[in-house]
């Protein structure tokens, strides 16, 4: 068990679970709107000039959608994690940063992009992949030891 | 205690083995099949080249725009997704070959005199005994050439990677096989349409990077390729080293900043204009080939480069030393290519027209003002809005301003188009007209239609007002544009020119004139009814390419007219005989005007220009 504050606690498991939830409710509904792209055939989205669009927006999608799972999954892991208080506000600000982030740069990405390259706005993914990458080994260091 | 999944697994492990086991046979016969194909069939192997799939990755909407085009399926190994003729079977026997196609599975087989054979005893390296047949072989097919109009084939010559000739052809339109010498305009005199050697001729420009190799090697050729087909890197150069560069994403943003070209690759539209233009004319041009070239490493040039450097235009407007030589050699050399007045007359080299076109010296012009490879329709390659008059009117204003004050034609007609009169069908090729890229007026200029004439340029004015006279063209263009009239023959002076042109013309003019009739344009500007018993008269030339395309005109003069351009001679005068008929039923003309007709043709048919030529399309 942690010796961080409950009130803490409370705070950042219930906002995860408000991360988490509407994460996977507008990356859900975004993936209702890239199959209405393929139902509808939309040449902007399926043309394969736009492969790199399509991708970049695949990506995004998924990867908000798995965000919006892993902030569920830290929502409901922190009691059992034993990070300190720094540690723990820390990798919530991390993984919310990550959450935001990397489906950004991948949807950004897409909308104007350079032929095979997607555009500049890709530069937010790989920090906010470090970011999640660190958040991600933290929480696993934080497991409480088997006994 | 056993586990109590182990006899599901059991089960599971006795249902997939025999899978597993056919699968690995499967593969390792296609695996044999593969590398037999690879030795016996030229294959990329030239490290600088990266292949189009490679370009895909960061070019995918400039890569499928070539995809879809015709150039990429210029040359294609065979499969199901590349062959398009009929092989169920077929036994093909003419132009003094005889063939026995089949399918089995995924591959095309011929039974065949052997080509190999039949190509050493052509060229004297082989003697046959009196009486001596080749013997029949059966091959694979290997490769294809061509995928919008006709398809030729190719099988192993089991030497090297030497590619012989199918000797048919098979022609999409009419659905039918067709011995290979009756698609090209030949004379009909000449001997068997010969064997060709893929590796040394059509390489040189149906491929990307393609190298001979035959100097020195006997017939054990060891061809190499940058690419099968019309590729990428055919226009824009080896990709090897501009790939390796792109692969560090800092350099790739850089340049998307930056904007501009990329030194590591050549993008024909930021060229200059005569350099871009080059490019396509590394193919689209007759050029010197050296041996070098012909034979040994291919050509060297690459694009941004200067043609002139390694394949210098032939042109007899001005001519080399090079061009003196073959012309010495052949004095009908210049026939097979040109008009007399220097104009080139056969398909697939339009540089050669362009340059001689003033607008080209205007320093503006070049292929791409046009034609896009990437964004067109791959029938014709004409760029977004090029199909129009806008493709002239961008560089020449003041005539969009009052389109019918300069061609004395209704606006919306076809004789408003800038086309039609610049650009006439005068070339000949793929058995048909072709847009001259030779841009420039209509002219009535000699030498005019006789025995020596048969090689004039045909102007466009009579090949769309195929019942007027050149005496009407001539007052035409000295009414409107203050031309000189020239003093014409009698003769010339008040037959149809078209007429005269297709029955009295060397056999490139007769062909071309020949298409005309057929020409959408023409049946409206002239009564097309006239012109069947011409075009009937055109349907006994003796060259088998006139009589095909006279075949496709009358189609359209008198639509549901079966005529077969192969048939014996006797059966063909049949057909002719019932489309007579028809049109006789339609059209009862006076006895005096069918004495005029007859009295016409039997003129202009003796006045014939006989002398042989070969379209060298």
């Amino acid at each position: 068990m942690s010796d961080r504050p409950p009130d803490l606690d409370r705070k950042i498991l219930r906002r995860h679970l408000a991360w988490g939830w509407w994460s996977i409710a507008i990356f859900t509904l975004l993936g209702l709107v890239l199959e209405a792209g393929h139902g509808l055939k939309l040449g902007w989205y399926l043309d394969a000039g736009n492969a790199t669009r399509r991708l970049s927006f695949t990506l995004g999608h998924a990867h908000g959608t798995l965000l919006g799972l892993v902030n569920l999954g830290f929502a409901f892991s922190l009691p059992h994690l034993q990070l300190s208080v720094t540690g723990a506000i820390r990798a919530s600000f991390a993984l919310r940063a990550a959450t935001v982030l990397m489906p950004l740069g991948f949807l950004l990405g897409g909308v104007a992009f350079y032929a095979g390259d997607p555009g500049f706005a890709i530069v937010l993914v790989p920090p906010a992949g470090a970011l999640l990458v660190i958040v991600l080994i933290a929480i696993a260091r934080s497991l409480p030891a088997r006994n | 205690m056993a586990a109590p999944q182990a006899p599901i697994i059991a089960a599971l492990a006795l249902a997939i083995a025999p899978l597993a086991i056919w699968a690995g046979v499967h593969h390792a016969d296609d695996a044999r099949q593969v590398d037999a194909l690879a030795e016996t069939t030229p294959q990329a192997a030239r490290p600088e080249y990266a292949t189009s799939s490679r370009c895909e990755a960061c070019h995918p909407s400039q890569y499928h725009s070539w995809h879809r085009g015709f150039h990429r399926s210029m040359t294609q190994y065979a499969s199901p997704a590349s062959v398009r003729g009929d092989f169920a079977g077929v036994a093909l026997d003419g132009g003094g070959y005889t063939a026995k196609l089949s399918r089995r599975g995924d591959d095309f087989l011929v039974q065949m005199p052997d080509p190999l054979w039949q190509y050493q005893v052509d060229t004297g390296q082989r003697e046959a005994a009196p009486g001596e047949a080749a013997p029949i072989v059966e091959r694979r097919i290997s490769m294809v050439t061509g995928s919008h109009h006709m398809q030729a084939y190719w099988v192993a010559g089991n030497e090297g990677n030497t590619q012989l000739s199918l000797p048919f052809t098979y022609l999409f339109d009419d659905r039918r096989w067709v011995p290979r010498g009756d698609v090209f305009l030949h004379p009909p005199d000449e001997d068997r349409h010969g064997e060709q050697v893929w590796n040394v001729s059509c390489i040189r420009c149906h491929t990307t990077g393609g190298q001979p190799l035959a100097l020195g090697g006997g017939w054990q050729l060891h061809t190499k390729l940058g690419e099968n087909g019309i590729a990428c890197e055919a226009c824009h150069g080896p990709a090897e080293a501009h790939i390796a560069a792109n692969q560090n994403p800092l350099r790739r943003y850089l340049q998307h900043v930056r904007g501009g070209g990329d030194p590591t690759i050549v993008n024909p539209a930021r060229l200059p204009a005569a350099r871009a233009a080059e490019v396509c004319g590394q193919c689209h041009s007759l050029t010197d080939v050296s041996e070098q070239i012909e034979l040994g490493t291919g050509k060297a040039f690459v694009p941004g480069d200067e043609l002139e450097k390694t394949q210098p235009l032939l042109r007899p407007l001005q001519p080399s030393e090079a061009l003196k030589k073959l012309v010495a050699q052949d004095p009908r050399y210049l026939k097979g290519y040109f008009w007399s007045d220097g104009t080139i007359r056969v398909s697939s080299r339009d540089y050669s027209g362009m340059v001689e076109s003033k607008c080209m010296a205007s320093g503006k012009l070049w292929c791409g003002s046009c034609h896009s490879l990437h964004e067109s329709d791959p029938v014709n390659l004409l760029a977004a809005g090029k199909a129009t008059n806008a493709a002239c009117t961008g560089c020449h204003p003041a005539i969009a301003q009052d389109v019918p004050a300069h061609t004395h034609h209704a606006a919306a007609s076809t004789g408003s188009s800038c086309f039609n009169c610049h650009m006439p069908h005068t070339v000949y090729g793929l058995l048909k007209g072709i847009r001259n890229h030779r841009i420039d007026s209509p002219k009535v200029t000699g030498p005019f239609v006789a025995a020596t004439g048969g090689d004039a340029r045909p102007n466009a004015c009579n090949l769309c007002h195929v019942d007027k006279s050149l005496a009407w063209t001539a007052d035409k263009l000295a009414a409107w544009y203050k031309q000189p009239v020239p003093a014409l023959p009698p003769a010339d002076a008040d037959t149809p020119a078209a007429v005269s042109w297709l029955l009295s013309g060397d056999a490139v003019l007769r062909a071309v004139s020949a298409w005309h009739f057929g020409w959408d344009a023409a049946r409206g500007a002239a009564p097309a009814v006239d012109a069947v018993p011409y075009v009937l008269s055109a349907m006994s030339d003796p060259y088998a390419a006139v009589r095909y395309v006279a075949g496709h005109a009358m189609a359209k003069l008198v639509p549901g007219a079966v005529f077969d351009y192969l048939a014996a001679p006797e059966v063909r005068a049949q057909q002719q005989q019932a489309i007579l008929q028809r049109w006789l039923a339609d059209h009862p003309p006076s006895d005096a005007a069918a004495a005029a007709i007859n009295a016409r043709i039997t003129q202009l048919v003796g006045q014939r220009d006989n002398t042989p030529v070969r379209a060298m399309e």
